[in-house]
């Protein structure tokens, strides 16, 4: 098999599909209403309810709101399951307002409410109370993680490549990082902390693959020195772009299992690293590449 | 074949063998024994075993103990099995791959898998600097924050919870984790209230006695003090009857720290006056000295009511006697009482270490200044939703491992067999090394593991391309698998340095259950690197060995 395109010819067709991209996951989100935070982040509730007959989310709904609770009730894994998550998140702090120790005691009005309109056919299986001080504190360490992550690969490719490469490569992953993101306030994923994990591993999976390109750019560089760097870098990414596809097709059969089979929670963890692996192949062809080539162009002939 | 192969080969061969060795207490079948009431009845008996062998446990009924053998017995399982009527004690049988030359560990399992609680509570700072007057400052507030803790530690065994673990989280957090708790209502009624310390007069003549009648209670001396709270509190009510205890008098256990388990355990009784010499808030401040003889020592402050009651307690009546510091009924320290004291300043003298000092000082500033401790987070699983998570997250291992070994066979037919053989060595070698080293496994450390399957093989997609590449060039098959190596090394090292560093920098974001996934995804990394690198390029070295080798089957 022997593909020849030329990708950095083509390169303005990865431009426009970025730009699409962008724009619809923008306007999704804020058609949404902004991006749905997890309770992790701006505290709340979370009671996993287990029914023993067949219950329907309308009905619990309307008996919480009888109560006074206003909360989303959600199905958690198998519809066979019976089983519900029940979550209220904490209004808005305002400013110089301090967290009432009375907050937390929600989760115990819902398992209340549920067992006097239940009886036995109710069994609390989980319950999360998060208050609104951790959710700070974590919004504030993601940055820092995200900033951290950024800084210690640039240095390392860096180190063991071009600086322009390095370059390239992070501006890569802003774009892959920025875009998952926004994949979940598209598709209105609860942003949690797993997804935050998520995030991070799309960043350090995402790379490898820009990592065999630039690898191979390099091996070609010193071989074909005569050649500019069009020609060597389209070059490369015919010659692994198979391999390119073929690790990220193995890993995302592995990511697959997990988001049909696995727990809710799991589930849009493995939804956003879908979405981020592939979206990896693509920004290294269209992205991680012609910014080093844009670059060499205006500086030098290439 | 030359010696340095044969070295290598034995070597892999043993490897492979000792992390086979290594997971069985994780993956096989494990025993533990419920050691029943003296007056436990035969249906009481019958409701243990019918509980285990509904689970298709194997369970065997004896006299004094149920045995129950089987998968999937974990803590949470165990603290189960303590809440039957008629239960004493359970424990754990330990399988011979943890005994002596091995020391295999069992995986722990994070509560999201066997169920449990877990509270992040965080000292309430505002009320105590009311009550001090003045704004504290960031040591000030960590010295809150670690005297909290040790009244939590005082405390968590009364849960009866079989393995607890407290520590101390992003400032000033405390976060505790109690596995397969049943009564989330006690635990959060014990942890909300603070501390009550005391000091009282030691009675030595009747904590003598109390000891001899100790020495003379055969089963004691068996088995060793019970470890429930309860089982304690009984035990020294019948010791108090015993030796005759006037009605000014009580007993109480002195409590010592186990070093490397950090828990409580009493370790002899003492009688102890009812009234108190002193009350906690007596004291205003506690701080570490070193004394004449450049020891470290516990240097204290009374306050100007405390300085009276404390003249009173170190009288020459009282000098030779001791005085116990009291916390939640545990006794912590009973320092002998040798100068009159009317200054209200004083010094606990004796042959501490740094810790022991420090926890003598946290306990007093407790008494000092009793810290609230607010909720900042609750989280508890139900066992059910556990064992849910964990089959779920078995299967998804299970399909995902499957799918990823019949394409590699597919596509790559031998080649891709060896590589199927080197992610399930690459398995069992994250296994192994993650109970080796005691980390937990959690739902998202599963997920980890489902991960690196996928990523494991894109080192081999990455050598097999490039040795397709060196054979399309017209190569020898052994040079193609020697270049195709050679070349794809750096790409590979390279590759999964980054996603090293990423998973380093998501170990240090908080949380357990994501810690979990970190750690799981950089061991992940790492051995496969270690599988790809090392254990399947002998086996091409293996196969190139082979004379006349005209065709790869890649």
């Amino acid at each position: 098999m022997k593909l020849t395109i030329k990708f950095l010819e083509h390169r303005w067709v990865g431009y426009i599909i970025t730009i699409l991209m962008f724009t619809t996951f923008i306007t999704g989100t804020v058609m949404r209403g902004g991006f749905n935070w997890g309770i992790d982040f701006v505290g709340g509730i979370k009671v996993i309810a287990h029914f023993n007959s067949a219950v329907r989310v309308a009905e619990i709904r309307h008996t919480l709101e009888q109560s006074g609770i206003k909360g989303e009730v959600q199905q958690f894994g198998n519809e066979q399951n019976n089983e519900f998550v029940i979550s209220t998140r904490l209004p808005e702090r305002r400013a110089g307002e301090q967290q009432a120790a009375g907050q937390l005691q929600g989760a115990d009005l819902i398992e209340r409410t549920l067992a006097n309109a239940y009886r036995d056919n109710v069994r609390i299986i989980g319950r999360e109370e998060v208050g609104p001080t951790i959710g700070e504190y974590l919004k504030k360490s993601a940055i820092y993680l995200v900033f951290w992550c950024i800084l210690l690969m640039a240095l390392y490719l860096a180190f063991r490549f071009e600086t322009l490469f390095s370059l390239g490569a992070m501006f890569m992953i802003c774009h892959d990082v920025a875009l998952s993101f926004l994949f979940c306030g598209f598709m209105g994923l609860e942003i949690n902390i797993p997804i935050i994990a998520g995030v991070l591993t799309i960043f350090g999976y995402s790379i490898n693959d820009t990592i065999i390109v630039y690898d191979r750019i390099r091996e070609n560089m010193a071989a074909m020195a005569k050649q500019s760097f069009r020609e060597i870098a389209n070059r490369s990414i015919n010659q692994v772009l198979m391999r390119t596809i073929l690790t990220t097709f193995t890993t995302l059969m592995a990511v697959f299992c997990l988001y049909i089979i696995g727990e809710s929670v799991i589930n849009d963890f493995a939804e956003l690293l879908l979405f981020g692996f592939a979206c990896g192949v693509f920004s290294t062809v269209y992205i991680a590449v012609p910014v080093v080539y844009e670059w060499k162009r205006r500086t030098e002939e290439a | 074949m030359s010696r340095g192969v044969v070295y290598k080969l034995i070597f892999i061969i043993l490897l492979i063998a000792f992390a086979v060795v290594l997971i069985l207490p994780t993956v096989g079948e494990r025993e533990m024994n419920i050691l029943l009431r003296d007056d436990a009845t035969a249906e009481q008996i019958d409701a243990i075993a019918a509980r285990f062998t509904r689970d298709g446990h194997q369970v065997i009924k004896g006299e004094t103990a149920v045995s129950v053998k089987g998968y999937g017995l974990n803590d949470a399982v165990m603290n189960e099995a303590r809440t039957f009527a008629g239960v004493k004690d359970v424990k754990y049988v330990q399988h011979w791959a943890e005994d002596r030359p091995i020391r295999a560990k069992r995986i722990n399992l994070g509560l999201d898998l066997q169920g449990g609680m877990q509270l992040v509570l965080i000292p309430n700072f505002e009320a105590l600097e009311r009550r001090l007057g003045k704004k504290m400052d960031d040591s000030e507030k960590s010295d809150a924050s670690q005297q909290a803790l040790e009244l939590l530690r005082n405390r968590v065994d009364q849960f009866g919870v079989y393995e607890p673990q407290l520590r101390r989280r992003e400032s000033g957090a405390i976060e505790i984790q109690l596995p397969g708790v049943r009564d989330p209502e006690a635990v959060k009624r014990l942890i909300g209230t603070t501390g009550r310390v005391e000091y009282r007069l030691v009675d030595d003549e009747y904590s003598r006695k109390a000891e001899e009648w100790l020495r003379g209670n055969a089963e004691i001396k068996e088995k060793g003090f019970p470890e429930e709270p309860a089982a304690q509190r009984e035990l020294l009510g019948k010791m108090a009857q015993a030796i005759g205890i006037p009605n000014s008098l009580e007993v109480l256990f002195f409590f010592e720290r186990i070093q490397n388990t950090k828990k409580l355990v009493p370790s002899r009784p003492m009688a102890l006056e009812k009234k108190l010499s002193l009350a906690g808030d007596d004291i205003s401040k506690a701080y570490r000295a070193y004394d004449d003889y450049s020891r470290l020592c516990v240097s204290f402050s009374t306050t100007t009511q405390g300085a009276a009651k404390f003249a009173d307690a170190t009288s020459k009546k009282n000098h030779g006697k001791r005085l116990a510091i009291v916390i939640d009924n545990k006794v912590r320290s009973a320092p002998s009482i040798n100068v009159h004291i009317t200054t209200g300043h004083a010094q606990i003298q004796g042959d501490f270490t740094t810790e022991e000092v420090d926890t003598l000082i946290s306990i007093i500033k407790e008494g000092a200044l009793p810290v609230d401790l607010e909720r900042a987070e609750e989280r508890s699983v139900g066992p059910s939703l556990g064992v849910d998570s964990i089959n779920s997250g078995i299967k998804a291992l299970g399909i995902a491992l499957a799918a990823v070994i019949i394409f590699m066979i597919v596509y790559y037919k031998l080649a891709g067999l060896i590589s199927a053989i080197g992610i399930c060595v690459n398995l069992t070698f994250m296994l192994a090394i993650l109970s080796w080293l005691n980390f937990t496994l959690t739902l998202p450390g599963i997920a980890g593991f489902v991960l690196t399957i996928g990523m494991a093989v894109d080192a081999n997609i990455i050598i097999y391309e490039r040795i397709k590449e060196e054979l399309a060039t017209g190569k020898s098959v052994k040079m193609a698998i020697s270049t195709g190596f050679e070349h794809a090394f750096w790409a590979i090292v390279d590759s999964n340095v980054t996603t090293l560093i990423a998973a380093f920098i998501l170990s240090q974001f908080g949380t357990g259950p994501i810690k979990g996934f970190a750690v799981t995804l950089s061991i992940g990394v790492i051995t496969s690197m270690f599988v790809v690198l090392y254990i399947t390029r002998f086996v091409y070295e293996l196969i190139s060995m082979k004379k006349n080798l005209k065709k790869l089957n890649i």
